[in-house]
């Protein structure tokens, strides 16, 4: 903790102006970036992320967006100001930056940094990350799993570059990076998005310290670390002391591949530091599904917040009392080139191994298995037009039940990203999605029901195309807790109605014309045991068709009716 | 009310103490003040005819028609003259049908404005158009005209970006059929005469205190009365606790200062 000066106190209202003009300079950060972007996966599921830092490149401030980019802030500003020093940025300059271990783990994700100045001197940075539609690499989408061993399979890798220099976009550098992607212009719209949203949020940095004065802001900007450090500890002090164990595992890495250990070890201190534990799982896998330290940091983060209900805006002081310790070549932790292309699959598994863990310390604030989501990318060159296509998915299914409460559906979970609407893949990729419903009786059992999971069927409408899936939940059920049932298996299927092929979680093939792809995601785990349901409940649900009679019997052990 | 007032201020990090604060509607002057001095805003503005400001807005706004037609339409298109010239000739004819219905004999002055983007973004700019033939120079005009659009608002502009427009809108703008400026307390000055105080109970003054009952046309002259006070007005009524001045500036409006003491 700083030392507090009383006598350069900042009085109690104009704190919290400047505090929430920060926020709401990085809010609207994200809301200009949406609204330039070319890319689905931006503009329509929110896959980004902005933050503030001050001179030194501390994160002051961030937009409610994506957690795993936004828990990896930090981390990033810190290597690129390593191989920036900011004595060497000059106004009108931006880094850019997909290094898997500098940045959010994986490729597609492009950060943005940007030095603010008044009249030559640095006040601070704004910064964005953006989920680019494809970085290259093996399939469409950059996020093939099996098969890819390494990095160099995984596309374009950019440790920091001057993207900008002094106003001026470098023209190389942008050359370089659309010869390597599937979709440049895309590709090039959304950075061009990130560098847009950048300048318009370095406009009202500066202008804000021109409104305050720098002294008041960096007092302001101390005082706002201090605080959200104190609120932290202060949540985290009240978490009864003592190591908390979870262990879950992944289906596999592939087609015909082992399963994942995902182990960890959470000790509080009980005055108000905690130690996330990550060593005991697995070792790094030979496929694009491994977790950079920073990605496991950001969803032990996310989930810190989650369960101590710590809703102060998120600053590095916040993230000062929560530490990492993870096994070098680990799953949690690899080495480059380990390949990662895939890990967004396993942001639910880390928020879901944790709160297996905690489970034990908070009860009441747990909650069943998440549905594993599902992130299918399918991509080819367009016979309409003869441009490449990739239609990246997001289907979202099931919450796990919790305390005082079933699962919702539909919902995304821990990662803020939205639906993208039917409408906007079948307009610009050539797809038809047939169907897109709940599936009865396949949520966990319990006191209160894991949510359904979740069916989506997609016809490709084009010659060829080349499809990587990314699912998981087919092997390994989403677990219950405190006695409620595990959510059913999910299943991914080729052709129901033809020869009903299934397909692994993790496999890329080719699809011809009239393919239907039918994913079938898992249901949520349920929360105490079933005996304990509110018998009104299941006729409810009957009713509802969240469960069937069949189904009701089955699970809660006497036949049910639907509720007249 | 203090929490609706905090979440369009201090929440979106703007500092009430900069701003002065707007009652309106017939009630809302009853409040304001009190509102005012727990945020903090030094001043609170209550307009003539607040308690009937859609009314005076609705007989005093030029009537006006907005007909609109969704065409994407790329600027480097070698159709897109022809295309965007279709499009303003049947929205004037739509346009031109709907007054003929209500105003046959008005003369008509138009404007145009458009939703344009750069080819591949999801989201459109607001763009008001020149007039002027729908012909290759206009393609440019609007492209200008879209740039600066995109650069005021977003501070960057894509040299070799390709412009679309989206949504096309023609504005027919009608004669003001209303003189400029309407004052409903002109004609129904209310007097005062009758009452100059009575008895009100205010909690800043924990029970009944003697309160000078005023109309607006008693304060003409600028002189500032100190609270409390009522000032009624035919539409609305404000109230001015203990500890604030009211006072009538030259365009008729209301003006509380609220007392620094107990502005925190």
């Amino acid at each position: 903790m700083s030392d507090f000066n009383p006598t350069k106190s900042v009085d109690a209202i104009t704190l919290t102006v400047i505090w929430n003009a920060l926020i709401s300079i990085a809010e609207e950060l994200g809301i200009t970036l949406r609204n330039t972007a070319f890319s689905e996966g931006v503009r329509e599921g929110d896959d980004f992320a902005t933050a503030l830092f001050d001179k030194n490149g501390v994160l002051i401030a961030q937009g409610n967006f994506s957690p795993g980019h936004l828990g990896s802030m930090p981390f990033m500003a810190k290597h690129v100001l390593g191989y920036f020093p900011a004595e060497t940025l000059k106004p009108g300059d931006s880094v850019l930056v997909n290094d898997s271990f500098i940045g959010a783990g994986h490729f597609p994700d492009t950060y943005q940094l940007m030095p603010v100045f008044d009249d030559g001197q640095l006040l601070g940075f704004v910064c964005c990350s953006a989920h680019q539609v494809d970085m290259g690499g093996a399939a469409p989408g950059s996020q093939k799993v099996h098969g890819v061993t390494e990095s160099f399979q995984e596309g374009l890798r950019i440790l920091p570059v001057r993207f900008v220099r002094e106003g001026q976009i470098d023209d190389d550098i942008m050359r370089i990076i659309l010869g390597n992607v599937r979709m440049p212009e895309k590709v090039r719209g959304d950075l061009l998005a990130q560098h847009t949203a950048n300048l318009t949020a370095a406009d009202r940095l500066a202008k804000l310290f021109g409104d305050y004065g720098r002294d008041l802001i960096e007092h302001a900007c101390t005082i706002i670390l201090d605080r959200s450090e104190a609120t932290m500890r202060e949540l985290l002090a009240k978490v009864p002391a003592g190591t908390y164990s979870f262990e879950d595992y992944m289906d596999d890495y592939g087609p015909g591949t082992e399963p994942i250990k995902m182990a960890v070890d959470i000790t509080f201190s009980g005055d108000g530091d905690v130690e996330f534990d990550f060593s005991r799982s697995s070792d790094a896998v030979p496929a694009a599904i491994n977790s950079y330290i920073n990605y496991t940091r950001a969803y032990a983060v996310f989930a810190i917040k989650t369960f101590c209900n710590a809703l102060d805006p998120q600053t590095e002081g916040s993230m000062r009392p929560i530490k990492l310790t993870v096994r070098e070549g680990s799953f949690f932790n690899p080495e480059f080139p380990a390949p990662s292309g895939g890990r967004p699959i396993l942001q639910i598994r880390i928020f879901d191994t944790i709160n297996g863990a905690l489970a034990q310390a908070m009860p009441e604030r747990a909650m069943g298995a998440f549905s594993h989501w599902s992130n299918p990318n399918i991509g080819g060159i367009d016979d309409r037009n003869g441009r490449p296509f990739v239609m990246y998915d997001v289907s979202l299914a099931g919450y796990g039940g919790k305390f005082g409460s079933d699962g919702e559906e539909a919902m995304s979970p821990v990662m803020n990203c939205s639906n993208i609407p039917v409408e906007v893949h079948e307009t610009h990729n050539p797809v038809r999605v047939h169907c897109l419903e709940l599936i009865p009786d396949s949520g966990g059992a319990g006191r209160w029901r894991g949510g359904c999971g979740l069916r989506k069927d997609i016809e490709l409408l084009n010659s060829t195309a080349t499809f990587s899936h990314l699912g998981d939940r087919h092997v390994y059920p989403p677990y219950g807790i405190f006695g409620g049932k595990p959510g059913a298996l999910a299943e991914s299927i080729l052709n129901p109605q033809g020869n009903a092929e299934p397909l692994q979680s993790k496999e890329t093939r080719s699809i011809k014309g009239g393919d239907i792809l039918s994913f079938r995601l898992s249901g949520a785990g349920g929360y105490g045991p079933p005996a304990e349901r509110d018998p009104a409940a299941i006729e409810e649900d009957i009713a509802d068709g969240y469960v069937t009679e069949a189904g009701a019997a089955e699970d809660y052990g006497r036949p049910y009716s639907a509720k007249p | 009310m203090e929490n609706a007032l905090r979440l369009v201020s201090i929440e979106r990090g703007r500092d009430p103490r900069n701003y002065a604060m707007i009652a309106f509607g017939g009630a809302g002057p009853l409040h304001a003040a009190r509102v005012a001095r727990k945020a903090g805003i030094p001043k609170v503005i209550v307009p003539h005819g607040a308690g009937v400001g859609s009314a005076i807005g609705l007989l005093q706004a030029e009537p006006r028609l907005d007909v609109t037609v969704t065409r994407v339409i790329r600027l480097d298109d070698a159709s897109a003259v022809d295309a965007l010239a279709a499009a303003y000739e049947a929205l004037e004819r739509q346009a031109r049908r709907e007054i003929d219905q209500v105003s046959p004999d008005a003369t008509v002055s138009w404007t145009r404005y458009a939703q344009m983007r750069y080819a591949g973004q999801g989201f459109e700019v607001h763009v008001d158009l020149p007039n002027g033939a729908l012909d290759q120079d206009y393609l440019t005009a609007i492209e200008a005209a879209f740039s600066a659009a995109y650069l005021r608002r977003n501070k960057f502009v894509d040299p070799d970006g390709i412009v679309e427009g989206v949504d096309w809108t023609l504005v027919a703008n009608l004669p003001r059929p209303l003189p400029d400026s309407i004052r409903p307390d002109d004609e129904a000055q209310v007097r005062s005469d009758k009452a100059t105080s009575r008895q009100c109970w205010f909690p800043e003054a924990n029970g009944f205190v003697e309160t000078r009952i005023l109309s607006r046309h008693d304060l003409t002259g600028g002189t500032a009365i100190a609270g409390p006070a009522i000032v009624e007005d035919p539409d609305c009524t404000a109230v001015v606790p203990p500890g604030d001045a009211v006072s009538l500036n030259p365009d008729g409006h209301l003006v509380i200062e609220i007392g620094q003491e107990t502005s925190q």
